[in-house]
């Protein structure tokens, strides 16, 4: 176990390279990301193409860097949304319980009843492509795991004797859900959290590579592996480069997640007095 | 079966060290004070000899050791432990196995922990019949019934197929009493079998325990804290201090003439003084009355939900201290939850009578918890979590609030630093008495006490007890004194009321009550009790050897839910 704040360490450094280096594209990519260059179609990687060029000619290294920015926008704006949503969903039924517990209980299970990618699938079909389209599918059961945990935490913690020992002294809701609830809730909802990001980064790049994420010539993670795919045999850097990416973030941020997952729960690892 | 064995340990020593395969010869190779050092004992067939001590003394590490069964970083390093003929500091693991749960039993302290919850009792009896017996199949099913029944089930057929938590404490430890049996044990090491469980069921379950010893000769080894059952089961009493034995002999010598220092303060501790300075209550002003106060758990159409209060209607004047006794899961718990309000009643009303002091209605009455560790959030500094309760009290400065938590601090005798501390860093002691403290910030007039010292040992107790009896009077306070410990109550209260199932059976003056209870259960519950803190183990070897003697029949205070043991069958 010595060996964690190392691996957090390098995680961490390899997703503020990857986030700067998306966030800083439009200065730093070499070339515009949507420009052809058909003299140079399905060029291997060179001095002026260090990851070569896809079916266009346009440089993948460029497209790369300007599809991570749709994608972990997404990703990221969904993840934080469906958290809070679920969260609030899921406390608000553990508070409350009786029949809104059981009507929000319900619906949650009915949602997770159906797959993600054919709910997105519909909304997409429904709304058309885009940001907004694409981060409202993703949320509309991406709700429900966090919900589902909330609740299920907030009644561990509602029944312990600290609750109730402040329920006894008067305290409001309103410190007891921030104070006390919220805390203890905040370790597993983290690491949740994290994990989710890496699935919906994958969702993006799955919708993408459907052709119901962006449209071209924008570009994400996704849609350049399914464009990329039938040339897979020619310039195979044209998948594995974003392929590589959406792994990379996804598994940085989960190492990350953890960690802190670990920290948010340190005060409660100190050791115990005995009685003398 | 064969000729039975007694266990004798002959100057065992263990200390931190990995396992001694080179045996006695590599003590003193280590560093370090040994943990158990020159523990000498024996246990014959027939014999109930009991081991007491105080936490940390020694008694469980020396069980586990008998048992070849310490923890990988302790070894034996010296002296040697013998079953009958087997030396067992240098048996084999096989030999070991065919010893443990077989002619060497082990009952534990919490005997649903050590169920697996997803087997049936009657999966884990087949395991010990299987190995020690060699039963299997129809046979062993047959054994199974025979054990749960000789152990005290009213339906062993039911037992079999029950799941852990579907028994209720004193249950699992019959069930895990059948489990040690069924191995046929020569001798049975209980560690401190009956601590989790109520008064009447701890004498439940040291009687069936006594039987087996009267009619097979099974040798036990009883490691505990209390003094009282050892006064009345125990033949010889070995008395255990900081990893050695330091006073040993028969129990009447030794309960009566401890002749060590260590045992004259062992045996004090467990005496709680009658309280003489209690005076009645100044003025006849009722604080809180309850009238028809019923509750009912579970869906509200449908008859499945569960009763745990009915019609229950008692009164608390100012300055009062009344007791409420009953068995686990009479509704204690719940009628205290229903009087501070964390429950709602379902029928009936609670009338509040606070007079001119009454500064926010709503907190005049507080609960002290049984359990302090989980009163507090353990991710909250003490500071954090004792200022909330004054979150809501108009034009207190933070300074104010600082100087009244401090003030309630000094009044239950804690240190100031301590309020930087979280729960974790605290002992039970000191977060029962913040318990105490943050209750008081809000000036109540009503403090229940919700089994308050039930999970602290026996000196704390008795210092929390105490406390509580000052702020009584300083504050003239009204006390609801929770318990299931009848020396608790009656060394507290003014009053005592009974419930049984949720119904008060009877209220009496605490002095009236324990001279002649009224109703069969109060008097099942008085004589469970072994009268021992308060009158002295002195009367209780007089009543002992009578008490033995007689068959293991219990008053059937469970009233159908499952009787004791049938007294025939002997």
């Amino acid at each position: 176990m010595r060996s964690r704040p190392t691996i957090t360490a390098i995680a961490a450094a390899v997703l503020a390279l990857i986030v700067l280096a998306v966030l800083l594209a439009p200065w730093i990519s070499p070339y515009p990301p949507a420009e052809q260059n058909l003299a140079e179609r399905l060029a291997p990687p060179s001095q002026g193409h260090w990851l070569g060029t896809d079916n266009l000619g346009r440089d993948t290294l460029s497209r790369v860097l300007e599809g991570g920015r749709f994608s972990m926008s997404v990703a990221a704006l969904a993840t934080v949304l469906t958290c809070f949503l679920g969260v609030a969903i899921g406390i608000l039924s553990a508070r409350r319980r009786g029949w809104l517990d059981e009507f929000l209980t319900r619906t949650n299970d009915v949602l997770l009843a159906m797959p993600e990618m054919v709910v997105a699938l519909f909304i997409v079909a429904a709304l058309g492509t885009g940001f907004g389209p694409l981060l409202l599918a993703l949320s509309v059961t991406g709700w429900t795991p966090f919900a589902r945990l909330a609740r299920t935490l907030a009644y561990d913690v509602s029944a312990r004797g600290f609750v109730e020992a402040a329920r006894v002294v008067g305290c409001p809701p309103s410190f007891i859900i921030f104070r006390h609830v919220l805390p203890h809730l905040s370790a597993p909802i983290l690491g949740q959290a994290t994990l989710r990001f890496g699935q919906l980064l994958i969702s993006v790049g799955a919708l993408s590579y459907l052709g119901l994420g962006v449209q071209p010539p924008q570009s994400d993670w996704g849609s350049m592996l399914a464009a990329a795919q039938p040339f897979a045999d020619r310039a195979p850097l044209g998948i594995v480069a974003p392929g590589l990416v959406i792994f990379t973030v996804a598994l940085c941020v989960t190492l990350l997640g953890q960690r802190a997952a670990r920290m948010a729960a340190a005060p409660l690892l100190l050791p115990v007095a005995a009685d003398t | 079966m064969t000729k039975s064995a007694s266990l004798v340990l002959d100057g065992l020593e263990v200390s931190l060290a990995p396992a001694s395969a080179t045996g006695p010869s590599a003590a003193g190779a280590h560093s370090g004070p040994p943990l158990l050092s020159g523990v000498s004992l024996s246990v014959d067939p027939g014999e109930f000899v009991a081991l007491v001590g105080s936490s940390g003394s020694g008694k469980t590490l020396t069980a586990m050791s008998s048992l070849r069964l310490l923890p990988p970083q302790l070894g034996i390093t010296g002296g040697s432990i013998r079953l009958g003929g087997l030396d067992l500091t240098r048996a084999t693991e096989p030999e070991l196995n065919a010893v443990r749960g077989g002619r060497l039993g082990m009952l534990f302290q919490q005997p649903k922990r050590m169920f697996n919850p997803n087997r049936t009792i009657g999966h884990h009896l087949k395991e010990p019949l299987r190995l020690h017996a060699g039963l299997r199949g129809r046979k062993a099913r047959a054994k199974a019934l025979e054990l749960l029944d000789e152990v005290g089930f009213a339906d062993p057929a039911k037992g079999v197929r029950a799941y852990p938590h579907q028994l209720s404490g004193g249950m699992a430890q019959r069930a895990m009493t059948a489990l040690a049996l069924a191995g046929q044990p020569d001798i049975l090491l209980a560690d401190e079998p009956t601590s989790a469980l109520d008064k009447v069921l701890e004498r439940q379950v040291l009687q069936l325990l006594d039987r087996e010893r009267r009619e097979r000769g099974l040798g036990v080894l009883y490691i505990t804290h209390n003094i009282a059952s050892v006064a009345s089961y125990a033949d010889r009493v070995l008395v255990m201090n900081a990893g050695s034995i330091v006073e040993a002999g028969p129990a009447s010598e030794l309960l009566t003439r401890p002749s060590t220092a260590y045992a004259q303060q062992l045996l004090a501790a467990a005496r709680l003084a009658p309280e003489s300075r209690r005076r009645p209550p100044s003025t006849e002003r009722e604080v809180l009355i309850l009238d028809g106060v019923g509750k009912r758990f579970g869906p509200r159409r449908r008859k499945t939900g569960h009763t745990a209060l009915e019609d229950v209607s008692l009164t608390l004047k100012r300055g009062e201290i009344l007791g409420v006794l009953g068995q686990s899961g009479s509704g204690k718990s719940t009628l205290a939850r229903t009087i501070v309000g964390l429950d709602a009643a379902s029928t009936g009303t609670i009338t509040r009578q606070l007079g001119e002091a009454g500064t926010g209605e709503a907190t005049a009455v507080q609960l002290v918890f049984q359990e302090p560790h989980g009163a507090f959030d353990p991710r909250m500094t003490l500071r954090t979590s004792l200022h909330a309760p004054l979150r809501k009290r108009p034009g207190l400065s933070p300074q104010q609030r600082d100087a009244r938590i401090g003030a309630v601090m000094d009044e239950v005798e804690l240190d100031g630093s301590l309020l930087d501390k979280r729960p974790g860093q605290c002992s039970g002691g000191q977060l029962q008495r913040a318990t105490i403290a943050r209750a008081l910030l809000l000036e109540p007039q009503v403090l229940i006490c919700d089994e308050a010292t039930s999970a602290l040992d026996a000196l704390t107790q008795r210092t929390i007890l105490g406390l509580l009896l000052r702020l009584q009077r300083e504050h003239d306070l009204s006390l609801i004194v929770i318990s299931h410990d009848m020396d608790v109550v009656r060394y507290m209260c003014d009053r005592v009321a009974v419930l049984l199932h949720g119904r008060v059976i009877e209220v009496a003056e605490t002095g009236e009550f324990f001279a002649a209870p009224r109703h069969p259960h109060s008097q099942a519950l008085v004589s469970a009790a072994i009268p021992c803190r308060t009158d002295g183990l002195w009367t209780v070897l007089d009543v002992a050897k009578p008490a033995r003697a007689q068959s293991a029949v219990v008053p059937n205070v469970m009233a159908g839910r499952f009787p004791g043991p049938t007294p025939g069958r002997s």
